[in-house]
Order: structure tokens, then C-alpha cells, then sequence
């Protein structure tokens, strides 16, 4: 998709599908192949896989859209087969040698991933680092960082390195959205963002890519080219995929989100939907459902009744309300459709 | 000033679809939520009628630790229903948005002021400790908002709540929007929703700019993408405000309680 802003280019990058096979690696990988492409039009324009990934997915995938992640060096000669976009090796000790042997390959951009939670730590990372073939320094972690720290990291990396910028925080406290929102936005903004579809990602999770997209369109109202239509049908691949559950509460993707019953807010929806929702659900491949229960008023009880096809007097509304309202607390849910025929006299 | 949490589950969270609560229902997680330490209970609207207005009532009788709130529209009819209940605090909800005033209103700010004087009155003219709600703020103009907070402030209000109705504000906004506020000296407090993955990150970003109450519900129930979770905000303000301490095990204890009664999983 590629964030345009001012001028400037923000690249996401999705690790979506390393965490998948984490956890579920008995995925038909047709099935795989056809989440990865619909990953890129959902938005990602980088994807990063490893040796493993590419063996699965039997190597029938653009490697211009993907980083390769280097974890030993038996992945090099990989390199030496697939142009890929960049290669992404980790910060640590014992890497020193792949790194060295990584820079002779150097028609490949290297991104040197580094993980941390504190920036003294991430300064004696960063200490006995030969930048010289270093193209962008990924930080990953920092989960308690916020806006403006954020973006003073970014600086000190960028003045004292002279590389590009990859941020990657980590969500253990639901600040990662935020985060990576925020730089995209900001004067001094990173080179790439890397999330991941519904944020997975072990056990603190990333910035999920589908919130990052939908920030950025509607509170940022950035151009963005990704078919955000597609969230809910991406959301349905990624249920199927990875027998995983999506709460219907999540943000953007999640089922229910565009269920209503409040009668203020229904009242108001009838009238204007922005009132009361920042976009169109079908702008995320989802619907509106008004839905009647204990907090319905009579407006939405009158709008929903014509829908099924019946008429009723004003006078005798205050009943209905009254009835739908004992009802639902009985039940602990809204009412189905026959529940309010049926209390309405069939 | 240490931050003091407000709880909407009864009232926001329970406007989740698919979510009903009786009377009973309602004094039990009351009752759980007090025994957490939460500063205010939101216990619901009182105007609904029936046995919403009978559970406020009755939870206002309990003679709980936190103070209990009732929420309501600019409206002295509705307000009223809140009077009978015998709450602590009457929150009166302010539309602040061009949209929320002209398209769901049809009406004018000069109007909203006025409106808001009136209710404020009545409520206090009862005995009241009123809070207000700047209803959809983030869509709306700072110069309004400003107004709102004044006339707030020389209606001796005790607190304006910032609402961010469909949850567009971002933490960079929040901060900026509660530095100007503050300028009309009155105290302010967040809501936010997570409509975009940030209620956390708003609500902190508020508070770290000097907002003292928060608003949250229990597992974040609440219409759409829901409201600030009580237990992850308390997990994100760890060691960032002195003197605010709150037991995780205990909350998450207390709320796998709130969410049974809720029929919630």
C-alpha cells in the first residue's frame, strides 16, 4: 500500500504468517499462499517470511514483496537464488559472522533487527554494531513506549547511524496501534512500520495491521490504496486458517462492531450513521444490524417492526417497549426477530 | 492530583448489544466494582424508566464507597428520573459537535449553552453534584469545547468530561485537546473508545496531560469496539503515577465475577 505523506513514503511490513505457522503449522499451503496475497491488497507491502516459509509455501511467491529473514548460514544461498526486497538478520553476539557474510551479499538491503524494552540496553545493542552495509535498523520491542519518546528515538537513531528506520512495537500494553499511527504521522517519520493482521505475535502481540490501515484512512485521512474492503473476508481466511477466534469486539474486524441496540443510538444511526460510527461498515466488508433488546427505544422498535412487515399505534408502543425490555433481561440477550413478532402478537 | 477511575460498565458497557442486566444483576456488580476501589460507578440512565430506574435507585441506597452517577441527556425531564434515584453525582451528557447539534438536534450552540445552564441548575437547585459529558468532542470545534468548559466552570460543574463518541482521537489530539482545556481550570476526565485499537493509548496520553478521571468498563464491554479496559489501563499506568495502585490479581479476579453475572464470555 505504501503510507504516502507529505510527500514521504512509510513501507508496512506484515509478519503475520511467521506467527501463524508458530502455532498451527499444518496449514494447506494453497490456503497460505492465496492469506499472503490477500494480505499485500489488505495493505502490507512487505512480507516477511524464512527459509521455512518459503520451503511451505513452495517458493511460487513474488520475492520483490518479501523479507527474508537470515537465521543461519544455510539461508544465504537462498539469497544467492531469489531477489528478494531485503534480508533481516537480529542483533545479537552470536550473529557477528552472519552479519559480516550477509554484507558480501549486498545486492540485497539489510534491515538489522533489534529487540529491546529499555533504550540503555538498546544503546549497548547498538554499540559494537559495524553500520557500514546497514540499510535499516528495525527496533522491536519497546512495549511502554509512547508518543514523544517514540519519535526521539527515531531522531538519535537517524542522526548518530545514518540508516533507515523500522519500528516494531510490541502491544503488551495496547500502546502499539497508537505508536506506529502516531510516527506514520509525525515530521520525522520511520522508513517502514512492521505489524501484523489482528496484532498476533507471541505473547505481548504488534500493532495490528488492520487498525494501523483504518487509523490512518479515517482519523489521519491519509490516501491510502489498500482494499479495506477486504478485512472481513481476510478476517474469515484467518479464522479458517488457524482455527484461531476473533473477539467480536475487535476493532475494525470483529464481528459485532456494527450491532446496535442503544435506542439513543439507533435513533440517531436512523437519522445520520456518522453520528454514531466513525465510518461505513461496508467500508470494512461488514454490515450495520439493529438489533432490539433492553436498551431499544421506541423509534428503532417502530423502524425494525416496518422492516418485518408490520404496523403498530403509537399508543400501544410503551407496552411493547416494556414487554421487549422484561423479556431481554429475562433472556440476557436482544430478541430475535419471531421473539418480537411473537410479542406483538404473532 | 491522583487519577481517579470511573466506571461505565453499567451504563456504556451494558449498551453493548446483546447485554441485559436486571435489578439484582446491577447491585452485584455494584457491589464488585466497589469492592475494586473505583472512584465512581456509572450506574446507568435513569429516564429509561421500569426496572432500570428501580436498579439505580437501589444502588444508591447500598451506601457504597464509590460514589454513584447516573447519566442523562440535556434534558430537566430526564434529569429528573435521575433526582428520584438519590445518586451521588448526575452526569448530564452535552452535545458538542456541529453534527451532534445540528443534524441529531437541529439546533444551534447558543441553544446548548443555554440548555446546559438550565440542567445544570436544576440539578444543583437538588442538591446535586453534577458532572457534564462534551458528547462526540473529538469531532467537535476546541472554541465550543472551551465555551462548554467555562460555562461549566461558572456553574460550579465538577467535572467536564471529554467523550470521544466514536473513537477518533489519537493520543498526539487527546494531549493537546486536554492542554487547552485545562487553561479554563476546570477539571477534566476521558472517555474513549476503541474503535481504532487506541483507547488505551488516548486515555493515557490524556491523563499524562492532565486529566484526573478515566473513564473504563470491565473487560472493555460497550458499544462497537468497545471502551478502555479497566484491567489493561491499570496494567499500562504501572509505575507511571505515583500513588496510584490498584491489585491486578484482585481486578481480574473481580471481573471474572462482573462477567458471569453478565452472561459474558
Amino acid at each position: 500500500m505504501s503510507v504516502n505523506v507529505d510527500g514521504k513514503k512509510v513501507l508496512l511490513i506484515d509478519r503475520t504468517i511467521p506467527e501463524i505457522l508458530k502455532c498451527n503449522t499444518k496449514i494447506e499451503p494453497q490456503l497460505l499462499l492465496a492469506f499472503a496475497n490477500h494480505l499485500h491488497l489488505a495493505g502490507a507491502d512487505l512480507i516477511e517470511i524464512d527459509r521455512s516459509i518459503l520451503d511451505y509455501l513452495g517458493y511460487d511467491i513474488d520475492p520483490r514483496r518479501l523479507i527474508f529473514r537470515i537465521k543461519g548460514q544455510e539461508d544465504l544461498e537462498v539469497l544467492e537464488s531469489y531477489k528478494f526486497a531485503y534480508s533481516l538478520v537480529g542483533c545479537k553476539p552470536c550473529n557477528g559472522h552472519l552479519l559480516q557474510c550477509l554484507k558480501h551479499h549486498n545486492h540485497v538491503p539489510i534491515i538489522l533487527e533489534i529487540e529491546s524494552e529499555e533504550l540503555a540496553c538498546l544503546s549497548d545493542c547498538l554499540k559494537g554494531v559495524d553500520f557500514d552495509g546497514i540499510d535499516t535498523i528495525r527496533l522491536q520491542g519497546l512495549n511502554k513506549y509512547q508518543i514523544p519518546e517514540w519519535i526521539e528515538l527515531i531522531s538519535w537513531i537517524r542522526d548518530n547511524f545514518k540508516v533507515k528506520t523500522d519500528v516494531c512495537p510490541g502491544n503488551l500494553f495496547h500502546l502499539a496501534v497508537a505508536a506506529v499511527y502516531e510516527l506514520i504521522l509525525s515530521t520525522n517519520r520511520p522508513d517502514f512500520a512492521t505489524v501484523s493482521f489482528t496484532g498476533i505475535g507471541g505473547s505481548q502481540g504488534y500493532a495490528a495491521l488492520e487498525e494501523v490501515v483504518m487509523a490512518l484512512k479515517i482519523i489521519g485521512r491519509v490516501e491510502v490504496t489498500a482494499e479495506t474492503r477486504i478485512f472481513s473476508d481476510l478476517s474469515h481466511r484467518y479464522k479458517n486458517i488457524c482455527n484461531f477466534s476473533i473477539s467480536q469486539r475487535k476493532p475494525v474486524i470483529g464481528k459485532n462492531i456494527f450491532r446496535v441496540e442503544s435506542g439513543i443510538h439507533a435513533d440517531g444511526l436512523i437519522k445520520n450513521p456518522l453520528l454514531y460510527e466513525a465510518y461505513e461498515p461496508e467500508m470494512v466488508g461488514l454490515k450495520r444490524d439493529v438489533v432490539i433488546g433492553k436498551h431499544s427505544g421506541t423509534s428503532a422498535i417502530g423502524e425494525k417492526l416496518r422492516q418485518l412487515g408490520r404496523e403498530e399505534k403509537k399508543e400501544s408502543m410503551s407496552i411493547i417497549l416494556e414487554k421487549i425490555r422484561r423479556r431481554s433481561i429475562q433472556l440476557k440477550r436482544n430478541l430475535e426477530d419471531y421473539e418480537l413478532l411473537n410479542m406483538c402478537g404473532g | 492530583m491522583r487519577l481517579k477511575i470511573i466506571d461505565t460498565t453499567l451504563r456504556d458497557g451494558e449498551q453493548q448489544a446483546g447485554l441485559a442486566l436486571g435489578i439484582d444483576e446491577k447491585i452485584a456488580v455494584a457491589e464488585l466494582l466497589d469492592s475494586l476501589g473505583v472512584f465512581q460507578i456509572e450506574a446507568g440512565i435513569p429516564a429509561m424508566g421500569g426496572d432500570e430506574k428501580k436498579s439505580i435507585e437501589k444502588i444508591a441506597c447500598l451506601n457504597l464507597k464509590s460514589r454513584i452517577s447516573a447519566w442523562n441527556r440535556m434534558s430537566i425531564k430526564d434529569i429528573s428520573h435521575s433526582v428520584d434515584c438519590g445518586v451521588d453525582i448526575i452526569h448530564i451528557s452535552v452535545p458538542s459537535s456541529d453534527l451532534h447539534i445540528r443534524t441529531k438536534l437541529s439546533k444551534n450552540e447558543e441553544w446548548v449553552l443555554e440548555e446546559m445552564r438550565k440542567c445544570i441548575r436544576f440539578a444543583k437547585e437538588n442538591g446535586f453534584i453534577v458532572n457534564v459529558g462534551m458528547e462526540d468532542a473529538s469531532r467537535a470545534r476546541m472554541d465550543f469545547l472551551v465555551r462548554i468548559c467555562e460555562t461549566a466552570k461558572d456553574e460550579d460543574v465538577e467535572m467536564v468530561r471529554y467523550a470521544d463518541t466514536v473513537g477518533v482521537l489519537n493520543p498526539v489530539r487527546i494531549a493537546a485537546d486536554i492542554a487547552n482545556l485545562k487553561r479554563t481550570g476546570i477539571e477534566l476526565g476521558i472517555h474513549a473508545h476503541n474503535d481504532f485499537g487506541m483507547a488505551i493509548a488516548n486515555t493515557l496520553a490524556a491523563v499524562r496531560a492532565g486529566a484526573g478521571f478515566a473513564d473504563c468498563t470491565v473487560s472493555g464491554i460497550g458499544e462497537r469496539a468497545g471502551n478502555c479496559d479497566f484491567y489493561d489501563l491499570i496494567h499500562a499506568t504501572e509505575g507511571m503515577l505515583p500513588g496510584f495502585k490498584y491489585n491486578k490479581k484482585v481486578i481480574k479476579e473481580k471481573q471474572r465475577g462482573i462477567l458471569k453475572i453478565l452472561d459474558y464470555c
